[in-house]
């Protein structure tokens, strides 16, 4: 009795907190079913709709507009910019016949991309992508025209900006996985005089597979999830060419002051990622019995 | 240099520059009072944009802002994972491992999916516009991260030392101060850390729950200034940025063993 007081004693502080978020998506899941708004009738007296909703989303051309162009810009950004970047970095830097100094410089730059806050990047790719900026400038002097990136092709800057800010975690945790790889696999290799194609293909990757799997579907989830880029540089627009579910979520919720609804979007939301979660676990589970 | 490294090479070569172009910008605007969208060397540089203007009235209230919530969250993320990691490495108890998975699906759920949950609980509460709203939130995001880290330190401590402490009549939670604590500093400092950078860097949520001028931390008045009609002083932005991001990247060089070896943790 005494040990579960003192789990208690030691847990607690921790587990109101928990709780705190719980309440608040129960608040939140009675709030999805009401007519909740920030501004007019409905913010002082809402009304409980049912499940009226969730079935307007289904019908609301804009909220699968939205799942649309997130999908866009997870695959472009995440599962092909990140990943595949990311391992191609990977491998190189762990090449022994590249000059060190070099690949110190390229980890530090790609990892400082990293590292500062999401807002500074905003900043900063905003100013690069300006009409003025030092996108148009560098394409001048190869005599390309210049170019509205922001409202010309938004959703492409965007997943550029990202892969550029994000790439460092996938190359981080597959440089730390190749590290684990034993090295007299490749020194079999070379006596049976296999070319670095055939090292990669049949050494490194069946190796890495796991960390690949696990890395794909951390990323996905974040940049599903991903709010700041995309809101600071072009606020879901022009139009709703960029309008991602965060923002979308967002603009509905905070702009057009409809909480129930935003409510509603986030609890189908909650269920995308929820299933994403779950994928997670499962390999998870799979990479433990591998190793 | 062997020929065959050579498209390996141009590859990197590549990147570097790439990664650091848009950079290059920020530094140069940020010592240009003249500064613009594009890239020049500054006619007159000086060092007026950091030494006054990125320190005006407004923006010390931002950076003061940014420090009190930050620093109160790291704090408080330390003193309540301290506690709740022990029993999670040391004891057994029902609903252990749910609560474990819990945390480990916390860990890897992006917040915005807790942005409307968040937003309406402290519009219920009444409190918006607090920094106990922003800080309570980042406390509990930052927990699943800083328990598990936390955790994993514990394990790498034997039993035997508390059991020794024990044997000599030391308090359970004694020990945990006088024992266990001292042999987890860099577990300490990585929490403290971490949670700091978090919460340092964090937009969206200081966005929604705060939203008066005088209480906005560096990220949401950055992004508000940036985002003002009329003229953008981009000198005073870019050193103000330059600013705001120096303490993640120095904290980042720090941490950067421990942080590698938790990223591990999400394989693992």
């Amino acid at each position: 009795m005494q040990k579960f007081r003192f789990i208690a004693l030691c847990t607690g502080p921790a587990m109101a907190l928990l709780l705190l978020l719980i309440v608040a998506i129960g608040w939140a899941l009675y709030v999805s079913f009401t007519d909740f708004a920030l501004v007019g009738r409905a913010a002082r007296d809402p009304q409980w709709i049912g499940l009226r909703n969730y079935l307007r989303l289904f019908r609301d051309p804009f909220f699968l507009h939205s799942l649309d162009i997130s999908v866009k810009f997870t695959v472009g950004s995440a599962i092909i910019g990140q990943c595949l970047l990311g391992l191609l970095l990977a491998v190189l830097l762990k090449r022994k016949d590249i000059n060190a100094g070099i690949k110190t410089a390229v980890a530090a730059a790609v990892t400082l991309c990293w590292v500062i806050p999401d807002i500074v990047v905003v900043y900063v790719w905003g100013a690069f992508t300006a009409p003025s900026g030092m996108l148009n400038t560098i394409l001048g002097i190869f005599g390309l025209p210049p170019k509205r990136w922001l409202s010309e092709f938004p959703l492409e800057t965007v997943i550029i900006a990202n892969i550029w800010r994000g790439t460092a975690f996938s190359m981080i945790l597959f440089s730390s996985a190749l590290e684990t790889v034993p090295p007299v696999y490749y020194e079999a290799a070379d006596v049976d005089g296999a070319s670095p194609w055939q090292r990669f293909r049949y050494i490194t990757l069946p190796l890495i597979t796991p960390t690949i799997l696990i890395d794909l579907i951390l990323i996905t989830l974040w940049t599903f999830g991903y709010f700041t880029l995309i809101f600071g540089l072009t606020g879901g627009g022009p139009g709703r060419a960029t309008e991602v579910m965060p923002v979308f979520i967002y603009n509905q919720s905070f702009r057009f002051y409809k909480i129930g609804y935003g409510a509603a979007l986030s609890f189908v939301m909650m269920l995308i990622v929820g299933c994403m979660c779950l994928i997670y676990f499962v390999l998870l589970r799979k990479a433990e019995r591998i190793r | 240099m062997r020929w065959s490294a050579l498209p390996a090479y141009i590859l990197l070569v590549l990147v570097f520059v790439g990664a650091t172009l848009p950079l290059i910008w920020l530094l140069l605007a940020s010592f240009d009072p003249a500064a613009t969208q594009a890239t020049k060397l500054p006619a007159n540089p000086s060092l007026d944009n950091f030494l006054h203007k990125a320190f005006s009235a407004r923006s010390l209230r931002w950076m003061g802002n940014s420090l009190i919530i930050a620093g109160i969250t790291a704090v408080l993320s330390l003193a309540v994972c301290t506690f709740a990691a022990y029993p999670f490495s040391r004891e057994s108890f029902p609903g252990k491992n749910t609560i474990l998975y819990g945390l480990l699906a916390l860990r890897v759920i992006p917040v915005t999916t807790f942005m409307l949950p968040i937003y309406i609980l402290f519009a219920k509460l009444k409190l918006i516009n607090t920094y106990l709203s922003v800080i309570l939130t980042l406390t509990t995001l930052n927990l699943p991260f800083a328990l598990l880290l936390m955790k994993g330190f514990y394990d790498t401590v034997p039993k035997d030392f508390e059991e020794a402490a024990w044997v000599d009549g030391c308090g359970k939670l004694r020990a945990i101060f006088s024992i266990l604590l001292p042999q987890c500093g860099p577990g300490i400092a990585v929490v403290l850390f971490m949670t700091f950078m978090n919460a340092w860097n964090e937009f969206m949520i200081p966005l929604i729950l705060l939203r008066k001028m005088e209480l906005m931390p560096l990220s949401v008045g950055i992004f508000t200034a940036y985002g003002e009609y009329g003229a953008v002083d981009y000198g005073f932005l870019s050193a103000l940025s330059l600013i705001y991001a120096l303490p993640p990247v120095l904290m980042y060089i720090f941490i950067r063993r421990y942080l590698v070896k938790g990223m591990a943790g999400y394989v693992k």
